[in-house]
């Protein structure tokens, strides 16, 4: 009996471990949907030295390592100046939204600010735990991303980087050589692919085999002028197939390398190597070049350049924003003054636009520009902007504002929500079991996919 | 009850008070642990199982929906696929991770090697290397293009590129071989502390009596180590079916969830997919297996050790 109760003991403990790790107490936390606020009302704008924070005021920030990172560089000055105290609470971008769900549906007043991405945000306002932001959120001059986190006529997060839309990244002496500008549609593109295989050169990287193989193919369905989910949340997969048949054309043709792009090993083994001379995708990816080029690589990487994303197709988007993520502030914060003089003072301000865009120190890069629309001409202008070496000495990220800035009336922003991480995984399992194993056409790929979306 | 067990069971009720009050002090010395068992293991695990009947999200919604994650976990394709996958990996790492940490036992214990002291470090250095580090070394080990192990394949043998991690047919071998590699040595090491608690007498014995190293190994060694290889196996099999790291650093689950253990998919209901009310109820159904499993040994070891 004793070897009974000692094994169901230790079973015990075992489980303890595995089922209490995610279990929070009882949700209590803010109230059940936000008040909702400015609606109708004009409310005076406050800058962020407008305000006064209050007597000793210590806030917690709290994100995804590298975003968080970047906000203490950005803050340094700041917290100098206003004599804010702010600690950075850091966390892996799979851990963080958990140890902010515990944090908020506890109630507990820390994190003050935080950084969430797009697909977590809508749960956090819909569960009322964010503070409303109206009033030092300049609309006149904020760049139109923000339906995330729109709620009931209030808004209750700012936007931190934008640019991040789909582009065209090459290498421009590969180009040169073989005589080709960067194409301005898929078939173009298409065609150069199949010269640049003939030469010896790769146009982009996909694997089926990895999970990451879905953020191509959302690439495409979003640039063909499809969608995953409606804007109301409802499943769609609009031109999915479509999508799966342009993977299915490239991937035969051999056009790519087999390895995740811009985020495994192999791919920068490869790009370091020479092999790889176009890799259009996310914005936020050409900083990703400016840490894993490799100068001393085994053949070389050339010059890179940047360009505006080809058309896929007419109706056809000219660009979409592949994600962007949102400074929010907690609705149970103690010190809402000083919490919103950050939040402004970080979305609303040049000065931190061009910070975001040039940072290059020991173990953290960033080069992006926030949502305020002064900052993102300030950085078009290439005002303080910083070179990229691996870019040919351009400046990366006045092109990417320029580019935004050219097309903010008409960029896509996908509706995502706290489902998408399912949504993608089940996606991925779709386009695996078809490259991998033959298992469908591109059409009954995109009805298994509705299919199984439809469990979630 | 007849007489004689009446006055036993009067005896016994009475004795357990006259016992407690007389070993009070043993109590006193066990309490920290129980305290600490009833707040860390028994609380979370009573919690999680009230969370495992409701739709939890992590964030605010917590309805009651009764078992009805249990009987969606039941008719979940990818909780069989998983459970597949775990009990393969199984049957991959026990066998051989107990075999290699008998044999690493008994050259570490062997007193013809010089510098024992100094293997015995070494082999422990897989498995206070982080799982992290470990994953890289694999990935750049097992890449289908210029890994070294298709490198020298391809050198020695003529063997074209073999999809090590990018195959639905050997991903899990792969986890297998960076499991294995990593926890051998930690094995090897209970293995060893057995191994020398065997009276230097019995080997004499069988020396005298002719007896060779061989059969020395499978007559003497093996059966004196039975509990040693009873507690490898069944911490083997409650680590590897509550290992998350490995298929995280090394393949995420893929290629098409041919490397998901259950333990993974739980970790990704839970902090990926926030549906924390199916996670815990995973994780009810993964201990009910595993106590069972654990049952199952325990039965075959003791009815081992009994004949």
């Amino acid at each position: 009996m004793k070897k009974y109760v000692a094994m169901l003991l230790s079973a015990l403990m075992m489980i303890g471990c595995l089922a209490g790790c995610g279990a929070p107490a009882a949700s209590t936390g803010g109230s059940s949907a936000p008040a909702p606020s400015g609606t109708g009302e004009t409310q005076e704008l406050l800058h962020w030295d407008d305000m006064t924070p209050e007597e000793g005021a210590e806030l917690t920030i709290m994100g995804g390592a590298h975003l968080t990172s970047v906000a203490e560089y950005v803050l340094k000055d700041f917290m100098e100046e206003t004599g804010i105290k702010i600690n950075f609470e850091k966390y892996s971008y799979e851990e963080y939204p958990t140890k902010m769900k515990i944090a908020m549906s506890q109630g507990d007043s820390v994190p003050d600010v935080l950084i969430v991405h797009d697909e977590f945000v809508r749960q956090f306002v819909e569960a009322g735990y964010l503070m409303e932001l109206s009033s030092i959120y300049d609309s006149e001059n904020t760049l139109d991303v923000l339906t995330p986190v729109q709620y009931n006529g209030g808004v209750y997060g700012l936007p931190n980087q934008v640019t991040n839309q789909f582009i065209f990244m090459y290498r421009g002496d590969v180009y040169d050589e073989l005589g080709l500008s960067a194409p301005t549609t898929f078939d173009e593109y298409f065609d150069q692919a199949l010269t640049l295989k003939e030469a010896g050169y790769y146009a982009g990287a996909w694997d089926p085999s990895d999970p990451d193989c879905v953020s191509l193919f959302m690439n495409y369905v979003y640039m063909l002028g499809g969608e995953v989910l409606d804007e109301e949340g409802n499943i769609s997969l609009d031109k999915a197939e479509e999508a799966i048949a342009l993977l299915e054309k490239c991937y035969d043709a051999g056009i790519w390398h087999k390895s995740d792009q811009s985020n495994s090993d192999e791919y920068w083994t490869a790009f370091n190597a020479g092999k790889i001379a176009a890799f259009p995708g996310a914005a936020a990816h050409v900083a990703y070049y400016e840490t894993n080029a490799d100068p001393n690589g085994q053949g070389g990487y050339g010059t890179l350049r940047i360009a505006p994303a080809m058309k896929f197709s007419e109706e056809g988007p000219d660009t979409y924003l592949n994600n962007t993520e949102f400074w929010a502030i907690n609705a149970n914060t103690k010190y809402p003054n000083a919490a919103r003089m950050v939040v402004a003072y970080l979305t609303q301000t040049v000065e931190a636009a061009q910070k975001c865009a040039n940072i290059n120190e020991e173990g953290l890069m960033a080069r992006f520009g926030t949502g305020y629309l002064p900052g993102l001409e300030a950085l078009a202008q290439g005002e303080g902007v910083a070179e990229s070496a691996p870019f040919g000495g351009e400046k990366t990220v006045a092109l990417l504002a320029q580019d935004l800035l050219d097309k903010a009336d008409t960029i896509v922003l996908p509706y995502v929500d706290v489902r998408t991480a399912e949504i993608k995984t089940v996606i991925a399992e779709v386009l695996g079991e078809m490259f991998l194993n033959d298992a469908y056409t591109p059409e009954t790929a995109a009805a298994e996919m509705r299919a199984r979306i439809e469990l979630i | 009850m007849n007489k004689r067990s009446e006055r036993s069971g009067v005896r016994s009720r009475a004795g357990i008070w006259t016992e407690i009050k007389r070993n009070k002090h043993c109590y006193v010395w066990l309490a920290p642990f129980f305290i600490l068992f009833v707040f860390l293991c028994l609380y979370p695990a009573c919690y999680g199982f009230y969370v495992s009947l409701t739709n939890y999200d992590g964030l605010a919604r917590m309805d009651f929906v009764g078992f009805s994650n249990y009987v969606k976990a039941f008719r979940d394709p990818k909780f069989y696929s998983s459970l597949w996958n775990t009990v393969v990996l199984w049957a991959l790492i026990v066998p051989a991770r107990t075999i290699l940490a008998l044999l690493f036992a008994v050259l570490l214990n062997s007193k013809r090697i010089l510098g024992r002291k100094v293997y015995q470090s070494i082999v422990l250095l897989p498995y206070i290397t982080a799982v992290a580090i470990v994953a890289i070394v694999f990935r750049i080990v097992l890449t289908t293009e210029g890994g070294l192990v298709n490198v020298l394949l391809g050198n020695l043998f003529g063997i074209d590129p073999i999809g090590w991690l990018d195959t639905t047919a050997l991903s899990k071998v792969s986890v297998a071989m960076m499991n294995i590699w990593r926890m051998t040595g930690y094995f090897a090491l209970v293995m060893l502390a057995g191994m020398q608690k065997i009276p230097q007498s019995v080997h004499e014995a069988a020396m005298l009596d002719g007896v060779g190293p061989v059969r020395k190994f499978f007559s003497i060694t093996v059966p004196l180590m039975m509990p040693e290889i009873f507690f490898v196996s069944l911490i083997s099999t409650i680590w590897i079916f509550q290992n998350v790291s490995d298929v995280m650093v090394l393949t995420q689950g893929g290629p098409i969830n041919s490397s998901t253990t259950l333990v993974y998919y739980l970790y990704q209901n839970a902090y990926e997919y926030g549906k924390m009310g199916y996670s815990a109820a995973l994780s009810f159904i993964l201990f009910v297996l595993l106590l069972a499993f654990s049952g199952l040994l325990a039965k075959h070891y003791y009815k081992d050790m009994e004949g």
